[in-house]
């Protein structure tokens, strides 16, 4: 670290010799030069350290340099993460360093394996994380007051120039790897690790074998699609499938366009007697929404077969997602326009068809193909549970581990769905 | 207080409006508009013009006082009765408020929606009577040409001049002209002002404009009234607006 102070010192010589030497860095620094402010200047590192800055050379005489209480504060650091900040009146930043590691000291204790055979080596785990994070927090406490003095020792530094000194103080990986705040590190870590835990993550199965044998297989598979069927795979389940994705966002079109208007805040919200029909449109359309397809399918499905119950479950999750959509639409218009139909003496309904439809319809077309999108992704997943499609014709392929069909399966479904999407996209474009 | 040549076409007594926000936009107004004139509300933003202007023609429901015109009580009328009274009111608005999607001449069929009668008033069909009538009313205005454009494509004047034509296909008798120029440069101001006092002129239909321009008030008025923080604190003919006058609305 010395050697890098004396780097530090020849570098910035001549930097220094062409600064001007009154600037007001005081403010440009802020936050910086509150703390230094707080802190009477002294290099935390004691009278050992050689002198940074030889101002002496410059002013003539020697620059005041006041003790600085570093010691206190990292010891207060030491003993209680966060009091340290406090301290330095940064109660805030103490505060989260305090909880922080306190939350860590919880996670960790609480990942590390507790039975008896290997409890010791657990501890000692448990340790070392905590105290190379509490060496860190220390680290970053002594850099924080080191840069504190410099800023308070050099006052007659430029913006520039003294950014360029504190620069030069944060070189080398190490040290930026030490400068890194691994509390926030250690908690991300364990959050993943945590994550990966409860999801059984299994990195080992990638190494055994038979896996690799499989793995090696479907890659070859996936890789030589079976040609020969995908006219058959055309004809007879990605047009039941794009057939299904339409019918249903015809169904829940019609349904959601006269309901829209009941759930509009503009429309509803502002007579006593039909602001709660808004609301209760709203809640229940949220409910609606909040069922995914694929259980609405689940239910149709047990009460007819074939690929209407998955017509049904399209049409009554476009019917949740289009009334969201159509509303907020309505909800967007101007209402300069309903004003004056209203004030030539129509009646409600002429306002909406004369001022209200004019206005919405580009953004329901926009809005029925978007869903035409997401319902060709839903329709293929429906095949899954027997709505038929191209789900079905998968589920039926991967069971027989026939990769060379599934792939031709899923070439088709990729073409076809992005075929809808940009389609669906350039119109949307030119509509609204 | 200016001698009325005509008889009294709409008059408001007590009126007063809170809104919920607890604005008071309206405090016990009383004023009689005679058949036939021109009648310019000057005062400044807030006064309470544009609210009295709309509770004419139930825009905005009064809280207290009363508006009767023809022998009907505005204030409380609903359903039919007020859609039969707006539609005897063209109004314009500062923002033209034209249905921008839609062609010029639909937008002045819109001044038709009131006489459709039946299945019409379901469906977006009109009479060939009522078409008429709305190319009669852009020809007046002269914009017959524009009339199979889309309104979002004209000019503000242009657009303001489709929304008189919109008032006009009503056949109205009163005109209700909410801030008409005040979106509009001062030359097309002019023209449309000159279109609004010309249908006053030769169709002896009651206007009344909201204006903050006190030099249009005067060039075009035939009586003004003044509003200030929602009272009634000017009634006179244009030419008695003076340093006075300007102190009490504006000050």
């Amino acid at each position: 670290m010395s050697e890098s102070t004396d780097n530090l010192t020849e570098r910035d010589g001549p930097a220094v010799g062409v600064a001007p030497v009154d600037t007001g860095k005081g403010d440009t620094i802020g936050g910086h030069a509150a703390v230094g402010a707080v802190l009477p200047a002294r290099s935390w590192r004691g009278a050992a350290e050689p002198q940074v800055a030889p101002q002496g050379d410059r002013t003539g005489a020697p620059a005041p340099r006041p003790a600085l209480p570093g010691a206190p504060v990292l010891l207060a650091q030491a003993l209680a993460p966060g009091l340290g900040y406090a301290l330095l009146r940064r109660p805030l930043r103490g505060a989260v360093t305090f909880a922080l590691f306190a939350l860590l000291t919880l996670v960790a204790y609480w990942q590390f394996p507790k039975d008896a055979t290997n409890r010791g080596q657990a501890w000692i785990a448990f340790g070392a994380i905590m105290g190379v994070v509490w060496l860190n927090l220390l680290y970053r406490t002594a850099n924080d007051l080191r840069v504190a003095a410099i800023i308070t020792n050099e006052r007659d530094l430029d913006a520039v120039a003294l950014h360029r000194l504190l620069r030069s103080q944060q070189q080398g990986l190490l040290r930026w790897l030490f400068s890194l705040n691994l509390l926030v590190v250690a908690l991300l870590v364990f959050g993943i690790n945590r994550l990966a835990v409860d999801a059984e993550v299994d990195l080992l199965l990638f190494t055994k074998s038979s896996s690799l044998h499989a793995a090696k297989k479907l890659v070859i598979g996936l890789f030589h699609p079976k040609w020969s069927i995908w006219r058959e795979i055309v004809q007879r389940y990605a047009w039941v499938s794009l057939e299904m994705a339409a019918l249903g966002t015809v169904g829940g079109a019609l349904l959601a366009a006269p309901f829209s208007f009941l759930a509009a805040r503009n429309l509803m919200g502002r007579h006593p007697a039909t602001r709660p029909v808004y609301y209760v449109m709203r809640f229940f359309f949220s409910c609606v929404r909040a069922i995914p397809t694929l259980i609405w399918g689940l239910i149709a499905i047990s009460f007819v077969l074939g690929h209407f119950p998955g017509v049904i479950a399209l049409s009554i999750f476009s019917f949740g997602l289009l009334t969201k959509l159509y509303s907020e639409a309505i909800e967007a218009i101007d209402w300069g326009q309903i004003e004056a139909v209203t004030a030539a003496g129509a009646n409600p309904l002429q306002v909406i068809l004369f001022a209200v439809v004019p206005q919405v319809v580009p953004y329901f077309i926009s809005s029925t193909l978007y869903s035409l999108e997401v319902n060709v992704h839903s329709a293929v997943v429906l095949g899954l549970i027997g709505a038929g499609g191209l789900g079905l014709v998968i589920n039926e392929y991967i069971g027989a581990f026939a990769w060379s069909a599934v792939s031709i399966v899923l070439i088709i479904t990729i073409v076809m769905t992005l075929t809808i999407d940009y389609g669906s996209a350039y119109i949307r474009s030119k509509v609204v | 207080m200016v001698t009325p040549s005509g008889s009294v076409q709409l008059s408001a007594r007590g009126l007063s409006k809170r809104f919920p926000n607890g604005t008071q936009a309206l405090y016990d107004v009383s004023v009689d508009i005679y058949a036939g004139e021109f009648l310019v509300i000057i005062g400044t933003s807030g006064a309470g013009k544009s609210t009295f202007l709309r509770s004419i023609n139930g825009l905005v429901r009064p809280s207290g006082g009363s508006i009767t015109y023809q022998g009907l009580e505005l204030c409380t009328a609903k359903g039919v009765a007020l859609r039969r009274a707006r539609r005897q009111m063209g109004m314009i608005f500062q923002q033209f408020n034209l249905v921008k999607r839609m062609s010029v001449l639909q937008n002045v069929l819109v001044g038709r929606l009131g006489y459709q009668s039946g299945w019409r008033t379901l469906v977006p069909l009109f009479r060939q009577r009522d078409v008429d009538l709305a190319l009669d009313a852009l020809e007046r205005v002269g914009i017959a040409d524009k009339a199979y454009v889309r309104a979002d494509s004209l000019s503000g004047g242009q657009q303001q001049r489709v929304a008189i034509a919109r008032a006009l296909a009503q056949q109205p008798s009163l005109m209700l002209a909410d801030e008409p120029v005040a979106s509009l440069d001062p030359e097309t101001s002019i023209t449309v002002l000159d279109d609004l006092r010309r249908i006053n002129r030769e169709q002896g239909i009651t206007t009344i404009v909201n204006l903050h321009q006190l030099d249009f008030a005067r060039e075009y008025a035939d009586r003004v009234i003044g509003f200030k923080q929602g009272r009634l604190v000017f009634d006179g003919r244009p030419d008695e607006l003076d340093r006075d006058v300007y102190e009490r609305v504006y000050r």
